[in-house]
C-alpha cells in the first residue's frame, strides 16, 4: 500500500510539473508572439517588460542595459519605480545585484531585498518598499547584454521555478535586443554612408568649379596670344614674336599641371564610372596614333600598331582610355631616341585585353622602376620635361577600370627602350 | 556695302568678355559680322533679333548655361534656328561635355562642332568656313540625317 501511495505521490508530481513545463512554454510563446515584427528597441523592452509583470503577478520591475562606452548599465525602460531614483542610476560591473548578474551571467533570487547587503540603493529599496527581488541576466549568444529586474512589496514571492521561467524570458528578450541593437546600426551606417556620398559629390563639384575658375584666366590670356601671335592686332617684331610664344608655351603647360593636378582626385572619388560605356579598344588606339603621327614624324619615329581583327567587348570611359594611351604613346615618343619605333600591340587573352606600347628609346634605369608610377616622381635619365603626373594618373585610369599596368625596361623581346602594358576586363 | 548681305553674322556667345573679344578679333579678320552675348538668355534674344548664320556656345556659363540654349533651339522646330550651325566652345574635354548633356536630358548633344579652349585662330577659321560654306549650299543643308552625321553613335 505504502508503495502505491508513493507511486501516486509521484504522479501528482509529475503531473505538476508538466503542467508547469506547458504554462511556462506558453508564456514564452506569449512573450515571443509580443517581441514578434517588432524592431524599436524601447518598444521590445517596453512590451516584454509589460507581459513579464503580468505573467508574475509582480507591479514593480525594469531593464538595464549594458552601455558599452561606460561598461556600465543603465534603466533603459522600468514600471513602478520613480523615475526620479532610476534616471541617474549607473552600475558598474560587479557592483550589487544588478551588476553581478551582468558580470556572472547567473540568475540571482531574493526572499527579501531589504534584507540584503548587496542591494546598491538601499534608500530606493525603502522608499519603493521592496521585499522579493528576481534579477535575470538578458544574453545573446556568449554576450549579456544586460539585466531584467523584477520586485514585489510582498516578501517570498517569487519561486525557482519563476526564476527559470525567467531567465528562459531573458534569453529571448537578449536575441531581440540584439537583433534590434543591429537593426539601429545598420540605420546609422546607411546615414554615414549618404553622408559620404553627398560630401564626395560636393567635393566633385568644388574640383569642377576649382578646374574651371583655375583654367579660365589662362585661357583668356592664350587666347589673346593667339591672337596676336596670329598677326590678328596687327603686326609684331621678331623679338616681341619669341617672348610671346614662350609665354604660350609656360600657360601650355600650366594648362596641363592644373588638369592633371584635378584629374587625380576625380578619378579617386570615381568619376571614370560615371563615364563607363562599350570602348572599342582599335578606334582609341588609331585615333591615339593619328593625333600623335605629326609629332613622331618630326623625330624620325615610326609608329606601328598590331591589332587582332575582332575583340571582345571592353567597358569603359573613352575619353579616359584615350587619355592613357595619349600618355603612353607621347612618352615613347619624347624618350625614344631619332629615327626610333614604337609598336601598340593588343592581345586578348582569356578573361582581359592587353594593351603593350614598345619603344627603343631610352628606358628607364632599374632603380628607378618601383617608383615610375608615383606622382611626381620622374626618372632619373630624363631631363625635367612635363608634370610627372601622366603614368601615376594612367594608372589610376586603368585601376579604376578594374585594370592592371606594369613596364619591363629594357623590353625583353627587343632588348631595348621599354614596354608598358596594361590589361582591361573583359566583359562584365 | 554691296557685300553687306553676303557677309555671315556670327554670334559668340561666353560669360568672359574676354574670350569674346579674342574670337571677335579673329572672325572679323575674315570680314565675318560678329555679335556677342554674355549668357544663355542674352543669346536666345539676339537670335531673334540679330538672326545669326552661326552660333559659337560656350557651355559653361551664369543664368543660363550652353547646354540650355542649346536644347530650346532643337525644341523649337517653327522658329526657324534649329538647323542653324552651332560650334560648341569648351574648356572641358569634348566627350565630357557630350556625356553630360546626355544624362542630363536623355538626348544626345549632336552639335556641328567643338572647339576646345584656348583654340587656335586657324582651326577656328577653318571650322567656321567649312559650316557657312555648307549652309550656303542647299544641297547638304536642311537634310537633318546630315546634321548629326559626324558625332553619330559610335558603330
Amino acid at each position: 500500500m505504502e508503495l502505491v501511495s508513493l507511486d501516486n505521490m509521484e504522479i501528482e508530481k509529475e503531473a505538476g510539473e508538466a503542467e508547469r513545463r506547458y504554462s511556462e512554454i506558453l508564456t514564452l510563446s506569449r512573450v515571443s508572439a509580443a517581441l514578434s515584427g517588432l524592431w524599436d528597441l524601447d518598444a521590445i523592452l517596453n512590451v516584454a517588460l509589460a507581459n513579464v509583470l503580468d505573467i508574475m503577478n509582480g507591479a514593480i520591475g525594469g531593464i538595464l542595459l549594458l552601455d558599452e562606452k561606460t561598461n556600465t548599465l543603465y534603466y533603459r525602460v522600468h514600471r513602478g519605480l520613480s523615475t526620479r531614483y532610476v534616471q541617474e542610476m549607473r552600475i558598474r560591473q560587479g557592483e550589487g545585484i544588478a551588476g553581478s548578474v551582468i558580470q556572472s551571467g547567473e540568475a540571482i533570487l531574493l526572499e527579501d531585498i531589504s534584507q540584503d547587503p548587496r542591494a546598491t540603493h538601499p534608500d530606493l529599496v525603502s522608499a519603493e518598499g521592496l521585499k522579493a527581488f528576481m534579477s535575470v541576466p538578458l544574453r545573446a549568444r556568449d554576450k549579456v547584454l544586460g539585466v531584467l529586474n523584477i520586485a514585489s512589496r510582498m516578501p517570498h514571492r517569487f519561486t525557482t521555478n519563476d526564476m527559470h521561467l525567467l531567465y528562459a524570458i531573458g534569453d529571448q528578450l537578449g536575441v531581440a535586443i540584439e537583433q534590434a541593437k543591429l537593426k539601429e546600426r545598420l540605420k546609422t551606417d546607411r546615414k554615414e554612408i549618404a553622408k559620404l556620398e553627398e560630401e564626395k559629390s560636393s567635393f566633385l563639384s568644388f574640383l569642377g568649379m576649382a578646374a574651371h575658375d583655375l583654367k579660365a584666366p589662362l585661357t583668356a590670356i592664350q587666347s589673346y596670344l593667339w591672337v596676336i601671335l596670329g598677326g590678328f592686332s596687327g603686326p609684331i617684331s621678331d623679338k616681341q614674336k619669341n617672348m610671346l610664344e614662350r609665354c604660350s608655351i609656360r600657360i601650355t603647360e600650366l594648362l596641363k599641371l592644373i588638369s592633371d593636378l584635378l584629374d587625380i582626385p576625380r578619378i579617386e572619388a570615381g568619376q571614370v564610372l560615371q563615364e563607363i560605356t562599350e570602348v572599342s579598344i582599335s578606334k582609341i588606339i588609331e585615333k591615339c596614333c593619328d593625333d600623335l603621327s605629326s609629332v613622331a614624324k618630326e623625330k624620325g619615329i615610326t609608329v606601328s600598331t598590331e591589332i587582332p581583327k575582332s575583340l571582345s567587348k571592353v567597358y569603359g570611359s573613352v575619353t579616359r582610355l584615350q587619355q592613357v594611351m595619349t600618355n603612353l604613346v607621347s612618352n615613347a615618343i619624347a624618350y625614344n631616341v631619332p629615327d626610333g619605333e614604337i609598336k601598340v600591340r593588343v592581345i586578348e587573352s582569356e578573361h582581359d585585353v592587353k594593351v603593350e606600347v614598345l619603344d627603343t628609346g631610352i628606358g628607364i634605369p632599374a632603380r628607378d622602376l618601383p617608383r615610375i608610377f608615383e606622382e611626381f616622381f620622374r626618372a632619373s635619365n630624363v631631363a625635367s620635361k612635363g608634370t610627372g603626373l601622366g603614368l601615376a594618373i594612367t594608372r589610376r585610369i586603368i585601376n579604376a577600370h578594374g585594370g592592371r599596368i606594369w613596364v619591363e625596361s629594357p623590353c625583353l623581346e627587343t632588348g631595348k627602350g621599354s614596354k608598358f602594358t596594361f590589361s582591361l576586363p573583359t566583359g562584365i | 556695302m554691296i557685300n553687306v548681305i553676303n557677309r555671315a553674322k556670327i554670334l559668340v556667345v561666353d560669360d568672359d568678355p574676354d574670350i569674346v573679344q579674342a574670337l571677335t578679333m579673329i572672325l572679323e579678320s575674315l570680314d565675318y559680322r560678329v555679335v556677342g552675348a554674355r549668357n544663355g538668355l542674352e543669346a536666345l534674344d539676339r537670335i531673334e533679333s540679330e538672326k545669326p548664320d552661326l552660333m559659337i556656345l560656350d557651355l559653361l556659363m551664369p543664368k543660363m548655361d550652353g547646354f540650355a540654349v542649346y536644347q530650346i533651339l532643337q525644341n523649337r522646330h517653327r522658329s526657324g534656328f534649329w538647323n542653324m550651325p552651332t560650334i560648341i566652345l569648351t574648356s572641358v574635354r569634348e566627350e565630357a561635355s557630350r556625356r553630360r548633356f546626355e544624362m542630363e536630358t536623355g538626348r544626345k548633344l549632336d552639335a556641328d562642332e567643338y572647339m576646345e579652349k584656348p583654340f587656335l585662330p586657324a582651326d577656328l577659321l577653318a571650322k567656321v568656313g567649312n559650316l557657312i560654306a555648307r549652309k550656303r549650299s542647299p544641297i547638304s543643308w536642311d537634310s537633318p540625317g546630315d546634321k548629326g552625321g559626324a558625332h553619330g553613335k559610335e558603330t
